[in-house]
């Protein structure tokens, strides 16, 4: 049982915490440290899987977070290369992302992230532990909360 | 006109999860701009998760455990396999026997076996003492130089209380 709910959700585990810490040695880390908690749990079965992606989510959270906290500017090069620029500004904007998901509610962040994974209303409600007559209720809400914190920090959409 | 449409409706409207507030929109032109207004935050919003990066799923390589369980049962239904095939058999094998006539044999001659029997005399003989006794022996004794068989009735004390001579006879000579 342990081994189809890994195979069936760890890859999107890893996407979502890719998505969320920025690294991919750091989400796979985050991503077996979850599934080997999961392991140990006395129940099985698809009732794990609100727990699964709380727990990962909350753990990729505190790791952007805590990245937020530490971030240090990166060094300017002495010789720029054409498209640095650009990721430079790319940077900028996932940092500032991963600092308003840092600031919503777990379940608001958990969802808007599970949503961007490409999940089935179905899917989000059986995976965040709500009613599926709820799950657009709730997505409107964590937008429009996600909107406002960015909008209230950086003050605009760019 | 059927009643405005929520915010989440709206959503799942725009998600493909509502169809049926599309009659209502076409109507409405409050809840068509509310529509658009939720329309482009979550737009915003996907977007921008989105554009946090994206990465292949990885390649999960399940490699099956050997399961002890099912190879001990499989032995086990192995060797009770072969049990059964080298038992031997308590029931005799049916084969395929070639009957052929067999040979007419002339039967041997009958020939009866002579029976010699010890037979008793019926004749008492002697009686030596009349007395009444409650326990005695039969002994068989050879009386004389002709050693003449003979039963003897000895009680506990010694003494000989009957004698019965015994002659050998032919069963057919009686």
């Amino acid at each position: 049982m342990f081994e189809q709910l890994f195979a069936t959700h760890y890859p999107r585990v890893v996407s979502m915490l890719v998505r969320v810490t920025g690294t991919r040695a750091r989400a796979e880390e985050i991503a077996a440290d979850v599934f080997s908690k999961l392991a140990s749990q006395p129940k099985g079965g698809e009732d794990l899987l609100p727990w699964l992606y709380r727990t990962a989510s909350n753990a990729g959270l505190d790791v952007a977070r805590a990245n937020a906290r530490a971030r240090k500017l990166p060094a300017v090069p002495d010789r720029v290369e054409p498209e640095a620029l650009d990721k430079l500004l790319q940077a900028e904007r996932d940092a500032k992302v991963r600092r308003v998901l840092g600031e919503l509610k777990p379940r608001d962040a958990e969802l808007l992230l599970l949503r961007a994974e490409g999940m089935s209303y179905k899917e989000l409600a059986a995976a965040c532990e709500v009613s599926a007559g709820s799950v657009g209720t709730l997505l409107v809400r964590a937008e429009a909360e996600f909107a406002r914190r960015y909008q209230a920090r950086f003050g605009d959409r760019r | 006109m059927s009643m405005c449409l929520t915010d989440g409706q709206l959503r799942e409207y725009l998600d493909g999860e509502f169809p049926a507030a599309g009659a209502h929109l076409l109507e409405c032109g409050e809840c068509r701009g509310r529509c658009e207004t939720v329309r482009e935050c979550g737009v915003f919003v996907m977007d921008s998760i989105r554009s946090l990066g994206h990465v292949d799923a990885p390649v999960i390589v399940m490699r099956r455990r050997f399961d002890w369980r099912f190879a001990t049962a499989g032995v086990l239904a192995a060797g009770l396999a072969a049990w059964f095939v080298l038992l031997p058999k308590s029931q005799p094998k049916i084969e395929h026997v070639v009957v052929s006539k067999p040979p007419v044999v002339n039967p041997p001659a009958v020939v009866a076996p002579v029976k010699t029997v010890v037979k008793r005399a019926k004749k008492k003989i002697a009686m030596p003492d009349e007395d009444s006794f409650e326990t005695a022996v039969v002994m068989r004794v050879a009386l004389g130089p002709d050693e003449v068989l003979a039963d003897v009735l000895v009680t506990p004390d010694g003494r000989i209380h009957a004698l019965c001579l015994v002659t050998e006879e032919g069963e057919g000579q009686e």
